[in-house]
């Protein structure tokens, strides 16, 4: 009976990790949606240096988490996000960034989303 | 080398009868573990995690269920089986066969194998859950042992089947040097017309004839 309640353990702990996971999840990719919201809102002002701050300080949250997230997540996923930060960048830094920013920053915040989306207890995601 | 570790210490906790012979739930563990564990050894792209995770998780459920199926004679019937006679006192039970999807061809093989070429000499033939087939003979045929002399060769050569499962076997026929009018005779000697009507009937060399008909399903 020692096994089967080792084994029950493992089952609860395995459970838990996940539900860990998916709250950790949900906290890194929420913050660093709402700071690209902000960003794109600065944007529209006008004021494209604050929408430039704000992407860079939602790449420093997701360079601090990115251990955690190359750990459990897919790394082509992970890699996309990278990239479209580097485009969001790239485009804030221009001297007419154009229509190109906001479309690039709403893929971005659509692949950072759908990296806790993938992750969510759903039945949706089980079948 | 993780995943190997993993894998090595897994199959450790399931017990040792387990690597010999995989009853159907442990053949399914089996396959599925290595699958989970290859996946994430090709593709670096994929974290280690997502392999280690559901082999933890299937490890455990097959843990509980082991440990279920020690406890419950019902839990051990559901998930292992039982145990099926496929041959009392000589005579096929073919509903069992049937049970079991086991066919004429596949029991003859597992016999022989076993070195057993009449079936009239099987007291019991049993399959088993992890699928082997474990043969008894009458006490007459057994092996010789401290109190027991060995058995009188009786020679007969080995018994080829005729009709297998109301089909007639042609090349065996001829094999056997007989034609189809002294099979017909057999079998009206024991009281059959057709075919169809006999699940298996073996001749050997000596021209002795196993018979068996076809059960009538109720």
């Amino acid at each position: 009976m020692k096994r089967l309640w080792i084994a029950v353990v493992v089952l609860f702990l395995v459970l838990a990790a996940s539900l860990v996971n998916n709250h950790a999840l949900y906290r890194i990719t929420s913050d660093m949606t709402e700071s690209l919201e902000q960003a794109e809102k600065s944007f529209q002002a006008g004021n494209t240096h604050q929408a430039l701050l704000l992407t860079q300080l939602a790449r420093q949250k997701w360079e601090q988490s990115s251990g955690y997230l190359y750990t459990v997540l897919h790394h082509t996923e992970s890699d996309a996000v990278l990239v479209l930060f580097t485009q969001a960048q790239h485009y804030l830094e221009q001297k007419n960034p154009g229509r190109e920013y906001p479309v690039c920053n709403a893929a971005l915040i659509t692949q950072i989303e759908l990296l806790y989306e993938m992750e969510r207890l759903n039945l949706k995601n089980l079948l | 080398m993780i995943l190997y570790l993993l894998l090595i210490i897994g199959i450790r906790l399931m017990g040792k009868h387990q690597v010999g012979e995989l009853e159907p739930s442990e053949l399914v563990l089996a396959m599925l573990i290595s699958d989970l564990a290859s996946v994430p050894m090709q593709d670096f792209g994929i974290p280690l995690l997502n392999g280690v995770i559901p082999i933890i998780t299937l490890l455990a459920i097959t843990m509980i269920l082991s440990v279920l199926t020690v406890h419950s004679l019902r839990m051990r019937t559901l998930i292992c089986g039982r145990p099926s006679i496929i041959v009392e006192r000589g005579r096929l039970k073919q509903t069992e066969m049937k049970k079991n999807r086991f066919t004429v061809d596949e029991l003859m093989e597992e016999l022989r194998q076993q070195g057993v070429t009449d079936i009239s000499t099987v007291e019991f033939a049993i399959l088993e859950t992890s699928g082997q087939l474990s043969v008894l003979l009458f006490p007459e045929y057994q092996t010789i042992t401290s109190g027991r002399f060995p058995p009188v060769s009786d020679g007969g050569g080995l018994p080829i089947p005729l009709i297998n499962d109301g089909r007639l076997i042609l090349e065996n026929l001829k094999l056997r040097g007989v034609d189809e009018t002294w099979l017909k005779q057999q079998i009206s000697m024991r009281g059959f017309s057709r075919y169809e009507e006999i699940f298996l009937l073996t001749v050997d060399q000596d021209l002795r004839v196993y018979f068996s008909p076809k059960e009538v399903s109720s």
